[in-house]
């Protein structure tokens, strides 16, 4: 192993060196460098809290009483630092070092993507820092004041324009310059899209899910897909794969379906039912550009698996390449209206959101930082497999908990509801809390593991080692003549395909249901500025409440007994809008309309666990007493 | 330069562009300038027509064709090297072939073993007829093979490299380490031989069966949600409920309270309505009327308006025979007149009585079920279960 790892500094064996022997691509593999190690940075800090979080669901004491640990404001903080300052910034690191190479071609603007970098990582962390001490915007994933929105909004309009100036270089059809030019335009719109302002109401739900569903798919997911074009054929030794008409189809399908799978978490919701339905269409639809990229890797891979020597970075791509598979799954089953009417509000969103955040797309860009790391990171990764095995084990067990959870309480509440007894609400929580509680200590084992193998397998990259990634350099497969392109589409085709599609999707499930959504009739009153219970609304928002309390009642037979069915108007007017995510504790929309006592439900915010043994809530002894009188007034007056 | 693309292109039939490209790659590895390589090709004119069967050792415009084989061709690991062939293969007639050629005769065993995998063959015929034919070698890998050859084996096993049609011609071509040469052009000249071969065909072609399948049933899933549910499914289905217009109140799809179905007035009143012997005999399962009169369409609240509850209860306990007057209900209909006698269901409890005059009223009249209950002074009564 030594020998070979010697050897292989003098002389470079995996392909693309040797075709690029004539190429320095030193600035990018600095860039991407820096990329790399401020992403596992903020990794680093991420996983902490979201390990924080998932324990505080175990122990609702652990780490209690203080303001900007609370549970609260912990998961937009959690959220942000993995979502934005690992994944983005980390695939962004990976664009620079993929595309230079896959473009033949150093970047010429070193300067531009650092100072790109600057942005970012001042953004995404002024806005985690921003909604731990208490200034959120509040809607999820969208958390960031409107400062380090522009801050971001600069860093990414530089990094986008360093990618594209190097991606135009590029000569030969290769999938991974496509989607690299896809995602960075798709990220800048996404970016613009979620934070443009003047939507109020439920019209910014459903921006906010807009946002969502285009951020993971034509952001994250492209990105991903871009690595795995790249990371797989590198590590078997062979020249980059070249897009087939199967790239094509992939490419292209992949662009116009996911942003459409947006008001796939709006089902039963107030919007139309139209547009839920186009996200039920379209989470069907999705798993038709996942096989079709599948189909392309596996067949430009041809007579090429058993040359790949690090199966470790291979076993990191795979697997999170399946994952994308479980992702659309999960997307699906919360989509489609039966299912949705069981898993909704469940810990089946902490699924899909564990997923998005530590599940393929971490999986993937892992696997990239290992095959990049002999450029990178000045040598080979350390053998990362009890790196890959603690993750992807742990991930499993996470995973499979949060499922089966989520089914349990979905069918709590729905048989409770049929009988009567209403365990969707009040004292009635105890049949939904109680058997969870074991549940949650799966959950958060799960999630330990994972950190140690996350942890241990980017360590193993950043620090070299022995492994060898040499692969005994092998010529591409003839691909098959009938998949050849006639004529590869030009980067200018691939652009303009990029803005047609994110329109389309924009139109179709942004634009047009918020102008059906912000019908004026529809507006209620509620304006309640200077009251008691706008003060407490503000706490609301600011406790980061919405992520475990919903106030959106569905009309399905799992919300009997919590009041009239929401509609357009009781959202009217208000910013932000706070339907809820996930329902750690039962819904608070008609509050009001159950338990009219404030001094009860202020007794109850300050020591859950006194009235309710049961209770998972934070003790908000932390917030003065006015505040917390406020909030009790709010949600007693939000019948 | 330009004449000479065009010269090719119509010789050869493959765009110029093309062309350009692969002699522009072809440059890059030589070291020379796409001009030179152009005229180098454009010198021998109609050699790429006779690529086919070029020999072991063909002037420049061979490579045009070349890679095709190249890019299938003859590094395999060295696991999938399997040692049957050197068992059987007739030494002499390779290391004859060797001299010849001046290609390892490593190579040619491993050519000569994809080549019998490819064809069905053993490695020994396919290493005779070579020698046969001489020539042959070079001839054997026909542009189109090597395509076609990859799609046999499973594409995910780790020995698909080696069925590949392995031809010695472009290792012998490039004099030095093929692989090398091969690795810095590929792109651009398969390419432009590929053109030459293959004719796409529609938007599928190409595509594995099971994919294309996978490809139309996808979107006709997707299509069939719609045509089923085009605005989502209606009441009753996916746990879904009706909502309350006024009181915005989930409930059940027949407007009635959910999670009390089966204890309120209404239900028991439909069950008592369609029961033996009772109303539906004569006023129709769905009010419609028959020997008694119809009740169907708002028709019951004309008789009966609202405030008159009382009066329907006491017409349905005693029934035409025992009336006290003349007329009933607020319209003063004649007893006895139109309509064959009714007869009197004193049997029936007071609760009974409330509940199938409230179905009536509800069901036929399109009164609301509060406003039913609350005429007809159900807060007075309490039904069994309830």
């Amino acid at each position: 192993m030594t020998s070979d790892t010697e050897a292989r500094t003098e002389e470079p064996t995996a392909n693309d060196e040797t075709i690029d022997a004539s190429f320095d691509f030193s600035l990018a593999s600095g860039v991407s460098g820096r990329y790399f190690k401020v992403a596992v940075g903020f990794l680093g800090i991420g996983l902490l809290l979201f390990l924080i979080l998932a324990a505080k669901r175990v122990a609702p004491e652990f780490l209690g009483g203080i303001a900007f640990l609370s549970y609260g404001r912990l998961v937009p903080a959690a959220t942000t630092l993995l979502l934005y300052g690992w994944l983005t910034i980390g695939l962004l690191g990976a664009l620079f070092y993929m595309v230079p190479r896959a473009a033949r071609s150093d970047i010429e603007d070193p300067a531009l993507a650092q100072a790109g970098l600057g942005l970012l990582a001042v953004a995404y962390l002024g806005g985690a820092g921003a909604v731990l001490a208490g200034f959120t915007e509040g809607r999820r994933y969208l958390e960031s004041p409107l400062v380090f929105d522009l801050v971001a909004l600069v860093g990414l309009l530089l990094v986008a324009r360093s990618i594209s100036r190097v991606a135009k270089k590029a000569t030969a059809a290769s999938p991974v310059v496509w989607y690299a030019v896809a995602s960075v335009i798709w990220l800048v719109l996404t970016h613009v899209a979620g934070n443009l302002p003047g939507f109020s109401g439920y019209t910014s739900q459903i921006q906010a899910a807009f946002y969502r569903s285009s951020l993971t798919g034509l952001w994250i997911a492209s990105a991903a897909i871009a690595v795995v074009y790249y990371a797989i054929p590198k590590l078997a030794g062979r020249p980059a794969l070249r897009g087939t008409r199967l790239s094509v189809l992939g490419i292209w399908s992949l662009g116009f379906v996911w942003a459409l799978t947006g008001p796939a978490e709006l089902t039963f919701g107030a919007a139309g039912d139209w547009l839920e339905t186009i996200g039920v269409i379209f989470s069907i639809v999705l798993f038709l550009p996942l096989v079709v990229i599948v189909t392309d890797l596996i067949h430009g891979m041809r007579g090429a698996w058993a040359n790949v020597h690090d199966r470790t970075s291979l076993r990191f791509l795979m697997a999170g390449t399946a994952m994308l598979g479980l992702y659309a799954v999960f997307t699906l089953l919360h989509a489609l209206r039966a299912s949705a009417a069981v898993v909704g509000f469940t810990d089946w969103v902490a699924a899909l959101e564990t997923l998005l955040l530590v599940g393929p797309f971490t999986f993937i860009l892992i696997g990239l930082l290992r095959t990049a790391a002999p450029d990178v990171f000045g040598g080979p990764p350390r053998s990362g497999r009890a790196g890959y095995s603690l993750a992807a084990l742990g991930l499993v067990a996470t995973i499979g908990a949060m499922a089966i959870a989520g089914l349990q309480t979905g069918f709590t509440w729905a048989g409770a509801a049929n009988s009567a007894e209403f365990a969707n609400t009040g004292e009635g929580w105890v049949s939904t809390a109680g058997p969870l509680a074991g549940n949650y200590v799966v959950q958060l084992a799960g999630l330990v593991i994972v950190a140690v193998g996350l942890v241990l397998a980017v360590l193993g990259a950043i620090r070299s080692g022995s492994e060898s990634l040499a692969a005994d350099a092998i010529p591409e497969a003839a691909p098959d003549p009938e998949l050849v392109l006639d004529v590869p589409p030009p980067l200018s085709k691939v652009r303009r395909y990029a803005y047609g599609f994110f329109a389309l999707a924009a139109l179709v499930v942004f634009l047009l249901p918020a102008l059906e959504s912000a019908d004026p009739t529809l507006f209620a009153d509620t304006n309640r500025q200077g009251s008691l219970a706008a003060t407490g609304r503000t706490v609301y928002v600011q406790e980061g409440c919405a992520y475990c309390h919903s106030q959106q009642v569905r009309p399905i037979v799992t919300d009997v007994g919590l009041g009239p069915v929401s509609v357009l108007g009781d959202y009217a007017n208000e910013t932000p809008v706070l339907v809820g995510v996930q329902r750690y504790g039962p819904d608070l929309m008609h509050l009001g309309g159950r338990e009219s006592d404030a001094d009860a439900i202020q007794a109850h915010l300050q020591a859950p666990r006194e009235t309710r043994s049961w209770s998972i809530m934070p003790d908000y002894d932390y917030l003065s007493t006015d505040d917390v009188a406020a909030l009790a007034a709010y949600l007693v007056g939000e019948e | 330069m330009e004449q000479f693309l065009r010269d090719l292109e119509s010789s050869l039939g493959v765009p110029a562009e093309l062309l350009e490209r692969a002699a522009e790659a072809r440059a890059e590895a030589a070291g020379s300038s796409a001009e030179n390589v152009v005229r180098s090709w454009a010198g021998v004119d109609a050699a790429p027509a006779a690529a086919p069967d070029p020999s072991p050792v063909a002037p420049v415009p061979q490579q045009v064709v070349a890679p095709i084989e190249a890019a299938s061709a003859p590094v395999t690991p060295p696991a999938a090297a399997a040692p049957v062939v050197a068992a059987g293969a007739p030494q002499e007639i390779l290391s004859d072939l060797e001299s010849s050629l001046g290609v390892p005769a490593e190579l040619l065993e491993r050519a000569a073993e994809a080549r019998a995998e490819a064809a069905g063959s053993s490695a020994e015929n396919v290493v005779r007829s070579w020698a046969g034919v001489d020539a042959a070698p070079a001839a054997a890998p026909a542009p189109t093979q090597p395509a076609s050859a990859p799609a046999a084996p499973d594409p995910a096993a780790p020995t698909a490299a080696a069925p590949a049609p392995a031809a010695p011609a472009p290792v012998a071509e490039s004099g030095g380490p093929g692989v090398e040469v091969l690795e810095s052009e590929p792109i651009a000249e398969v390419e432009a031989a590929e053109d030459v071969v293959v004719e796409p065909g529609g938007v599928l072609a190409g595509f594995p069966g099971w994919l294309s399948a996978a490809l139309l049933a996808i979107p006709i899933l997707a299509l069939s949600y719609v045509l089923i549910a085009p605005n989502g499914p209606g009441c009753g289905s996916s746990g879904q409920l009706a909502i309350d217009a006024e009181t915005g109140l989930a409930e059940n799809c027949d407007g009635t309270e959910y999670g009390v179905d089966a204890t309120s007035f209404f239900t028991i009143g439909a069950d008592i309505y369609t029961g033996a012997g009772k109303c539906a005999g004569c006023h129709g399962d769905d009010g419609g009327g028959g020997t008694g009169p119809a009740f169907a369409g708002g028709a019951v609240l004309v008789t009966f308006p609202t405030g008159s509850c009382a009066d329907h209860i006491a017409w349905v306990e005693i029934g035409t025979d025992d009336w006290p007057e003349a007329t009933y209900g607020a319209n003063n209909t004649p007893v006895g007149g139109a309509s064959a006698s009714m007869p009197g269901f004193g049997e029936l409890s007071p609760e009974d009585l409330a509940a199938v005059v409230i179905y009536e009223r509800v069901a036929f009249g399109g009164q609301s079920l509060a406003d039913a209950e609350a005429d007809c002074g159900t807060a007075e009564l309490e039904i069994a279960g309830g």
